[in-house]
């Protein structure tokens, strides 16, 4: 019963809460307690889809499909396989930790606030769910408009040049995509992602080779940008230090990876493996150049931007390896970013609180303050360098080891990576709480981590423990889907030999 | 510190039998895997195994010599702790030297018991065990990665195909037992060798040390400062990094190219928009030229577009 | 079919006629000081009639009145609905800004009744020289209306400017029916298409086509003769601008779209490039220049340039689709303008007190109902998907390529990326946090009318974007009553059509 819906009941829960936040009135603390009881309600929610999965299927499940509009042919089709399953279930779980974090930032404009962050939970979801790509796209610009506006709205100094400079960078490019769906459109006669990857990889050759290759890179264009891959992170760093904890959270990453994994891998395998080479260096470069500018970034916020853009290549390192071990390490490594990550901002954000400031050089000592504190920084830390029996360490190593399987190069340069992350990483936490203690620190009694903030940390660093001990749990249900795909990229790249090798 | 072998007993014998276990000597923890690994490189088919087994060999009787020097060190002769921490002792125990609460004894016991019986699950077939963790990570070792066009095949023929790719290659040349027993009372012996130097420098004859330090004194300065490899490792690769990703990548690429490509394609957007806003000069003459001009192209390319296209 | 009263065929316009009579001859009855507002009401009453009535035309059986003058049709409704919804939010947003002191609302309200009969007769006129006094009608209507601001030196020069121009252009529109009429003897548009096959002069006929083009060109504002908006737009007070910016242009599209379709599909391969270049200059010329725009008004005149672009797209794609298209994409603009234009004029007042997008900082804080609305609308105009922008635009551009208009649609869709610039500092700085503005003390408070026109345009721009089936339905009856699908059975590739 419930599996028939359960997809639009987590897609829509929070926007009939953004609905009923709009109405409530701006008295005490109504709206955040109801707004944290609605994301935990979503949350719930998406914990029924790995309870009932169907495990050894690579298909998609929780599938409805109604049609919406007739002509254009657009349906309503939402369904969620291993890889995206997990993504909805993360934006599930990262929503009350928003919400807690967010809990005394935001002070004014609650009501605003709240409203959009529900509804950015909506597009975020929606992007993973949608499978009708007129509702995927809708989802996924959806998802910039809220953000733009929180970070107009609650930006430090520089908000409004900050959040349209984001619009713009992922709006641009999806033009592109958009023109790009169109096309696929005009040949197929249908927006639903199922049809059109059967369209294509039976119908596939008789298109112009030229033209898909530059749909292709239409859809990976915009893509990512939104992951973002070196060199189109330009917006990451700005968005960052502007925007209020609860967005940064979930700005970068798994929206883009996400959708090169669905769409490009999906719908492109053959044109996805030609440009896998430039996408490969692209990502080894990103590893390095985030790390080393990571490495001598003042501001913690702009820190946290270029271990992103360092943290996430590694993700695409691992897609366009083309392995199943990669790929699997892939997805899994998006859930760890997101979540440590996410902790990570948090862990900026409430230190901001007490002292005001982001700049580095300004704290030290902090560790004897501050010991609940020091302790989570210090797990959230070593889970993002990748320490083992910590989540990051299993996607990072499934990542790097099927890199050197297939680009040796490569993959030392990679490695490279995690040790430089290692040493900014750590260096942070040596400036922040070790050493002597700085003036700000000395003068400032501040409280250590209070029991709100605590729920909304601890969870999360179990779950950091959890997902690196028990990994094959969540792998399971993403390999299903993953050799799912690695079946269609090996089918598209044997039709393509034997085109080649025909018209020889 | 010095003399501490009363005041904290427990930590005292915990402690020692993690000192025998590091060095490596029977029947403690440290012994069987230390003998396992050395051996595994003695009988290695690589050329480098026997190297690696001298180096091996001559760390462990180093490693036996500075446990040693620790354990003499802090648990036998004088205190060396300044005065008035002693003084302290008696009237509060703020700084006085005392035995740790049983939160930390606890785990202390429990790790100090597996370091003397941890060993035992590895007791190799050498010594009349067999080896129970041997194979334990042979299932990790001999996974293969799988590419995509593996996994297609695989799927569409046959699961044996996957595990032609997942079976362990065959077992690897072994040596013999009494090699390996013959290596083992080696490796012990000279474990030994280091504890016996500790003991006579620490313990026998603690001017010893300082005689020997000014005799080889650039060899001391060698050792006591690492062998300089941080500062090297400072100049070399550390102050690198630091300048070229503060200066080069993080100044000048990010903020000039990738900042400054985006403010640069967005100025230049603006300028073309700024050259189109002065058409709007207010002037209404102008307007009408304007408007003249726009119909007499679209007039003139119907008239000499016709032709070509006429389609009747 | 001749069993129909001919006057059902007019109702709407009938009803408006009367009720714009009917304000103007009770005006100079009341007394000097007491308030015009009831007109408005009246005037709205006369409206919603005309809505209603137009509605009911559908039950009628298509079919023609007048000596074959007037048609109604499933095409034509569908654009009398859009015009009459517009009219009614303009008359609601007129009641809210208009004031004590507001000089001549009487007139306003006769003016709007008129300009909307005008409109209105240029949808359902098939017979060029009726559509050429419908045309008359609507911007003689409008030029009084954009002079409305007496006080300002601004409106008297816009009026003025407005009107010297329009003449010029609607000289061409007479000339081109002329040459038409010489060419193939009739000015009955769906005569034309017949009668051009057996023409002797057919480059008259393809001449006169470009000067009517150029003619609605004009009064579409699209490049290159769009010139006149900005100055336009800046003079006119921001209701009249609503109204202008949507209602005569959807009227002269409408008249634009049953020209090419019906009277000359033949010649499509003329007016097809001509199209395709206007459509690419105006999107360009319009996103272009409003990028640097500081004034709101001349930023939404630049943008509804870009807007006529747009749907210019649309007209070369040579399909049923693209002109349900069209027509869908007019009626989803018409909602969010009039409605960006409702809150512009209620912040600002009949004297545009708020001009420049910094005045407009911190509008959200001041007022959570209009801040949300503009961000609204402005996303919609962004074409951000869930809102009738985006549909609209979605569809039009769907149409070009399912044309194989492939290169239009990469420009259209890269200016509509960056169109987003200059509608994001609009809404960013609603959202900035407020400096102490006396500008944004001066609103007054939200009233009924204000809030009717409000729902009106939200709820249509979030129908139109969440469940656009029934007006999509609309469109395509339209469309197909326009041109059945075999008229210019172009599909893909236009070559293929010879």
């Amino acid at each position: 019963m419930l599996n028939d819906s359960i997809l639009s009941l987590i897609t829509f829960v929070p926007t009939a809460g953004a609905i009923v936040v709009a109405l409530l009135p701006r008295s005490g603390k109504l709206i955040q307690w109801f707004t944290l009881l609605v994301t935990l309600a979503t949350f719930g929610l998406t914990l029924h889809l790995p309870a009932h999965y169907h495990y050894g299927q690579s298909g998609f499940q929780f599938e409805e499909n109604h049609p919406w509009i007739a002509s254009p042919k657009i349906g309503y089709h939402l369904g969620v396989d291993g890889i995206s399953m997990w993504l909805v279930v993360l934006v599930g779980f990262l929503g009350p930790m928003a919400v807690l974090a967010s809990w005394k930032a935001i002070e004014t404009r609650t009501k605003e606030f709240y409203f959009l962050f529900l509804l950015q939970q909506t597009a975020m979801i929606g992007v993973f769910v949608a499978l009708d790509m007129f509702l995927y796209y809708g989802f996924w610009e959806l998802s910039l408009v809220p953000m733009a506006i929180l970070i107009a709205m609650f930006g430090r100094n520089r908000g409004a040049q900050a959040a349209i400079k984001f619009f713009l960078f992922t709006f641009i490019p999806s033009a592109f995509l958009l023109v790009g769906m169109l096309w696929l459109y005009a040949k197929t006669g249908t927006f639903d992602f199922v049809e059109t990857q059967q369209y294509l990889s039976q119908n596939g050759s008789l298109l112009a080779p030229q033209a898909l290759w530059w749909v292709s890179l239409a859809f990976l264009f915009a893509f990512a940008v939104k992951v973002p891959v070196f060199p189109l992170h330009g917006w990451l760093s700005d968005v960052f230090s502007e925007a209020p904890t609860a967005m940064a959270m979930v700005v970068a990453g798994k929206l883009g990876l996400y959708s090169i994994i669905r769409f490009n891998l999906g719908l492109f395998p053959a044109q996805s493996r030609q440009i896998a080479p430039l996408m490969i260096t692209l990502a080894v470069i990103g590893i390095l150049y985030g790390a080393l500018i990571a490495l001598v970034q003042q501001d913690l916020k702009r820190f946290i931007a270029f271990s992103t853009v360092g943290h996430l290549s590694f993700c695409t390192l691992g897609i366009f390896c083309f392995t199943v071990v990669g790929l699997n390490g892939s997805v899994y490594q998006i859930l760890n970013h997101e979540l440590s990550g996410a902790a990570m901002l948090i862990l900026f954000g409430i230190l901001y609180e007490r002292y005001g400031t982001y700049d580095m050089a300004l704290y030290g000592g902090l560790a004897g303050r501050l010991p609940r504190m020091a302790t989570l920084y210090l797990i959230t830390t070593l889970s993002l360098i990748g320490l083992p029996i910590l989540n990051g360490f299993v996607g990072e190593f499934l990542i790097l080891s099927s890199s050197f399987g297939v680009h040796p190069y490569w993959g030392a340069a990679a490695t490279l990576g995690v040790i430089l992350s290692a040493a900014y990483m750590l260096g942070m936490i040596q400036k922040l709480f070790y050493g002597q203690q700085s003036q700000l620190v000395a003068n400032k009694p501040v409280p250590d981590v209070m029991a709100r903030e605590g729920f909304a940390l601890v969870p999360a660093a179990i779950l950091m423990l959890v997902l690196g001990v028990a990994s094959p749990y969540w792998i399971r249900a993403i390999s299903d889907a993953v050799n799912g795909l690695a079946g269609n990229v090996a089918h598209a790249t044997v039709t393509l030999t034997t085109n080649v090798a025909e018209k020889r | 510190m010095g003399g501490l072998r009363k005041k904290i007993p427990v930590t005292f014998w915990t402690m020692t039998m993690a000192v025998f276990a590091i060095s490596g000597f029977p029947p403690f923890a440290g012994f069987f895997s230390k003998d396992e690994i050395l051996y595994q490189a003695f009988v290695s088919p690589n050329s480098l195994g026997k190297i690696l087994w001298f180096v091996g060999l001559l760390t462990a009787g180093l490693t036996s010599f500075y446990m040693f020097r620790l354990w003499y060190l802090t648990f036998f002769g004088e205190s060396r702790a300044p005065k008035a921490a002693h003084d302290d002792h008696g009237n509060g125990h703020a700084h006085g030297v005392h035995e740790s609460p049983w939160i930390m004894l606890a785990p202390l016991a429990i790790l100090a018991v597996l370091s003397v019986i941890g060993g035992w699950v590895g007791v190799p077939a050498a010594l009349g065990g067999h080896s129970e963790i041997e194979h334990f990570l042979s299932p990790v070792m001999h996974a293969q990665y799988l590419s995509y066009e593996q996994v297609s095949v695989a799927m569409s023929t046959h699961p044996q195909v996957v595990a032609q790719f997942t079976n362990p290659p065959s077992e690897a040349a072994e040596g013999s037992k009494s090699l390996e027993l013959l290596l083992a009372v080696v490796s012990v012996a000279v474990a030994a060798i280091g504890w016996f130097f500790a003991h006579l420098f620490y313990f026998a004859k603690p001017a010893l040390p300082a005689q020997l330090a000014a005799k080889v004194r650039g060899l001391y300065a060698l050792l006591l400062n690492k062998y300089w490899i941080d500062e090297l490792y400072g100049a070399v690769i550390v102050t690198p990094i630091l300048l070229v990703s503060r200066y080069v990548l993080k100044g000048l690429f990010d903020t000039g190219v990738i900042t400054g490509g985006s403010l640069a394609l967005g100025y230049a957007t603006q300028g073309v928009g700024s050259v189109v806003q002065r058409i709007q000069s207010g002037n209404i003459r102008s307007y009408a030229g304007w408007l003249a001009i726009g119909a007499a192209a679209l007039l003139l390319l119907t008239y000499f577009g016709f032709g070509a296209h006429l389609t009747f | 079919m001749t069993d129909v009263p001919q006057i059902y065929r007019i109702l709407p316009e009938v009803i408006l006629t009367i009720t714009g009579v009917i304000i103007m001859l009770v005006e100079p009855l009341l007394a000097k000081n007491s308030s015009r507002k009831p007109l408005g009401w009246l005037a709205v009453l006369g409206t919603l009639a005309s809505l209603a009535a137009s509605n009911w035309q559908l039950q009628l059986p298509a079919g023609t009145a007048f000596y074959g003058t007037v048609q109604t049709d499933a095409y034509s409704v569908f654009f009398h609905v859009a015009i009459a919804g517009i009219v009614l939010a303009t008359l609601l947003v007129t009641l809210d800004a208009a004031t004590a002191e507001t000089e001549g609302l009487g007139e306003l309200f006769a003016l709007i009744c008129f300009g909307a009969v005008g409109m209105m007769l240029m949808t359902s006129g098939i017979e060029l020289l009726l559509v050429f006094i419908g045309l008359e009608i609507s911007s003689i209507s409008t030029y009084i209306m954009a002079g409305f601001r007496k006080k300002s030196a601004k409106g008297p020069e816009a009026a003025i400017k407005y009107f010297l121009l329009g003449s010029f252009a609607t000289a061409f529109f007479l000339y081109g029916i002329a040459l038409i009429f010489g060419a193939t003897g009739t000015t009955v548009i769906p005569a034309v298409a017949g009668l051009l096959t057996s023409s002797q002069t057919p480059i008259l006929a393809s001449i006169g086509l470009t000067m009517i083009i150029i003619g609605l060109g004009f009064k579409v504002s699209a490049a290159p003769f769009q010139v006149w908006t900005p100055d336009v737009y800046e003079g006119a007070t921001s209701v009249v601008v609503g109204l202008m910016s949507t209602a005569p242009k959807a009227a002269a599209f409408a008249v634009l779209l049953r020209v090419l379709y019906v009277a000359f599909p033949a010649l499509h391969n003329h007016w097809q490039p001509l199209l395709w270049g206007m459509a690419a200059l105006s999107m360009t010329i319009g996103n272009l220049g409003a990028l640097r725009q500081q004034n709101v008004k001349l930023m939404l005149a630049y943008s509804s340039i870009a807007y006529a672009g747009y749907l210019l797209v649309a007209f070369t794609a040579l399909s049923q689709d693209g002109i349900a298209a069209a027509s869908f994409y007019t009626v989803s603009y018409a909602a969010m303008n009039v409605g960006i234009f409702a809150i512009f004029s209620h912040a600002g007042g009949m004297g545009d007190r708020l001009t420049l997008i910094q005045d407009y900082r911190g509008l959200a804080y001041r007022s959570p109902l209009l801040g949300g609305a503009l961000a609204f609308f402005l996303i919609s105009l962004i074409g951000i998907p869930f809102t009738g922008g985006f549909f609209g635009k979605f569809y039009v551009f769907a149409s070009a390529l399912h044309s194989g208009l492939v290169w239009l649609t990469i420009i259209g869709l890269v200016n509509s990326g960056i169109a987003a610039y200059y509608y994001l500092r609009l809404l960013a700085s609603a959202y900035s946090k407020p400096v102490h503005s006396d500008l944004l003390d001066g609103i007054p408070r939200v009233s009924i009318p204000l809030l009717f026109a409000l729902l009106l345009t939200v709820a249509t721009t979030l129908i139109l974007g969440i469940v656009p089936g029934r007006v999509l339905a609309g469109a395509k009856a339209g469309a197909n009553t326009l041109s059945p699908a075999a008229a210019i059975d172009i599909g893909g590739n236009t070559d293929a059509a010879k």
